[in-house]
């Protein structure tokens, strides 16, 4: 007999909560110095996860689909100027150049959008135009700024997180925890069914302009301690996974938070297993297992 | 164009691309128009709140469950006891038993059905409905033409169609349009060969004991 579907979400709920003490726990025990990168990571993966459903809905596929290459890029952008500035990518100054290049690369898809190219077509461009921007950064970085390693704005800095890095990461990400909390359940509605929802009130177009900024704070404030690839992975599969174990909309944020905080637990035991996996592809792997191991849509 | 409808029952007809749907989405506010439109007696953009309506296309592809989907937006709206406006009005429409399935498992005339109840938990003074018969069975459009019949006794309702046939006591009024208004008013008065004539080119319609039939001619005839 089957779980109902009230139950799984319960049972995702509570196994969230358990995994992620039993890996503090461990952390605590065990592996200090993992401590802090694994509560870094697990409020940057729970507030990104918080957006997912709304990245995954009709209305942002396209654009959650393309914040791999927006926040790389952006990541990229800004440590050049963190370089100049700051000296390290450890400063609040690199979160800040990140979250405005996020900005202004989002917005570069309604302005191709203006152009006449139909939505999907724009984020390609966009994509295209960002591939172009990654080369030459990549040069101008490697070139300019040897203390900078790219690879580590990809792999992220995970094992050298402090409590600094996390008290700085907290108030971004409470503030990108804001329009999912407050706003979250009427963006999905508007997925569903965007006119009736103008019609009886909702601030549609506003809404999309709160959801890309929030959307960059979020991965902004996660890029230091996850990488630049991770929070568009945490943008896509936690939504995807959740839509398969409810039908119903207003669990959609709750069950995607869940699912990223039982798979940064899992992840953290994974790593500390194999230490040769980095955190973030640890993250990933788990996910994708949660994935394929989720049940197919109840209708 | 000008018109006025007060608890009554009006058919909203026109060949594609006639502005049906246009005309709607200019009386929920949602597209810019010259000229006033009031409802209930609000004329400016609060008059979206005396409205109810329901969409040709109903998207499943998101999940919602047939509760959420008529609940949501009442509470949105700030309804006063929003629930129990939304559960009434599933009972109306007669789905209160299938509330917590999803809306992609409903039939065409069950989400016909789920999206009037979502329109009329908002008590409003106006319900617009835009072509509820298409993509519904015979069986779902009985159980619909009864529904609506028992709506229009409480509210003014516009319905958009493509199709003439229909129950002579549906409407009280047609309303025809054709990027203009071509003619208003009783069944009787507007559903005659003149102004059909200027609306469509192969259409006839005839009045049988229970209503109003559509026929077409041979297209043989009009290469």
């Amino acid at each position: 007999m089957s779980a109902s579907p009230r139950t799984t979400v319960t049972i995702l709920e509570a196994a969230a909560g358990a995994s992620l003490a039993a890996a503090f726990l461990h952390a605590h025990l065990y592996t200090p110095l993992l401590f802090w990168p694994l509560a870094s990571l697990a409020m940057s993966a729970a507030v990104v996860a918080a957006l997912s459903p709304l990245a995954v809905s009709r209305r942002m596929t396209f654009l959650a689909h393309s914040q791999g290459h927006t926040v790389l890029t952006a990541a990229l952008a800004a440590a050049v100027p963190t370089a100049i500035f700051a000296g390290s990518l450890a400063s609040p100054l690199f979160y800040l150049f990140t979250f405005v290049f996020m900005i202004l690369l989002n917005l570069l898809v309604p302005v191709a959008e203006m152009l006449g190219l139909r939505r999907d077509v724009a984020t390609g461009v966009v994509m295209s135009l960002q591939y172009v921007i990654i080369l030459a950064l990549l040069y101008v970085i490697r070139h300019f700024y040897a203390a900078v390693d790219p690879l580590l704005l990809i792999t992220g800095e995970y094992v050298l997180i402090t409590w600094r890095d996390v008290s700085t990461q907290i108030p971004l990400l409470l503030l990108a925890a804001l329009f999912p909390a407050a706003y979250g359940i009427k963006y999905l509605y508007a997925s569903v069914d965007e006119n009736f929802a103008r019609a009886v009130g909702v601030r549609v177009s506003t809404l999309d302009r709160l959801f890309i900024v929030s959307m960059s704070l979020a991965a902004a404030a996660s890029v230091y301690a996850a990488g630049s690839l991770m929070p568009a992975i945490l943008l896509v599969l936690p939504g995807a996974i959740a839509a398969r174990y409810s039908h119903r909309l207003t669990e959609q944020i709750p069950l995607s938070v869940s699912v990223a905080a039982i798979s940064t637990a899992v992840s953290h035991f994974l790593y500390t297993a194999l230490p040769w996996l980095w955190p973030s592809a640890a993250l990933g792997l788990v996910l994708l297992a949660f994935l394929l191991a989720a049940p197919r849509r109840r209708e | 164009m000008s018109f006025s409808a007060s608890r009554e029952f009006v058919l909203v007809a026109g060949p594609n691309g006639a502005g049906k749907t246009t005309l709607f989405l200019a009386i929920l506010g949602l597209l810019p128009h010259s000229g006033e439109v009031c409802v209930g007696g609000l004329c400016g953009g609060d008059r979206a709140a005396r409205i109810g309506y329901v969409p040709q296309q109903i998207k499943t592809e998101i999940n919602a469950t047939v509760w959420e989907y008529v609940y949501l937006p009442a509470k949105f709206r700030k309804i006063r006891d929003a629930r129990k406006a939304a559960e009434e009005a599933l009972k109306t429409v007669d789905l209160y038993a299938l509330r917590d399935k999803p809306l992609a498992a409903l039939s065409g005339g069950q989400l016909q059905r789920a999206a009037i109840a979502r329109a009329l938990a908002l008590d409003g003074d106006l319900l617009l409905l835009d072509e509820p018969l298409a993509n519904v069975d015979p069986q779902g459009r009985v159980e619909l033409l009864s529904l609506l019949r028992e709506i229009k006794r409480e509210r003014t309702v516009l319905m958009t169609t493509h199709e003439l046939t229909m129950p002579s006591d549906l409407a009280d009024k047609v309303l025809f349009l054709n990027k203009r208004l071509i003619a208003y008013g009783p069944p009787d008065e507007v559903l005659r060969e003149e102004v059909l004539s200027r609306v469509y080119r192969y259409v006839r319609i005839a009045k049988t004991p229970v209503g109003y039939v559509c026929v077409t001619e041979d297209y043989g005839h009009h290469p």
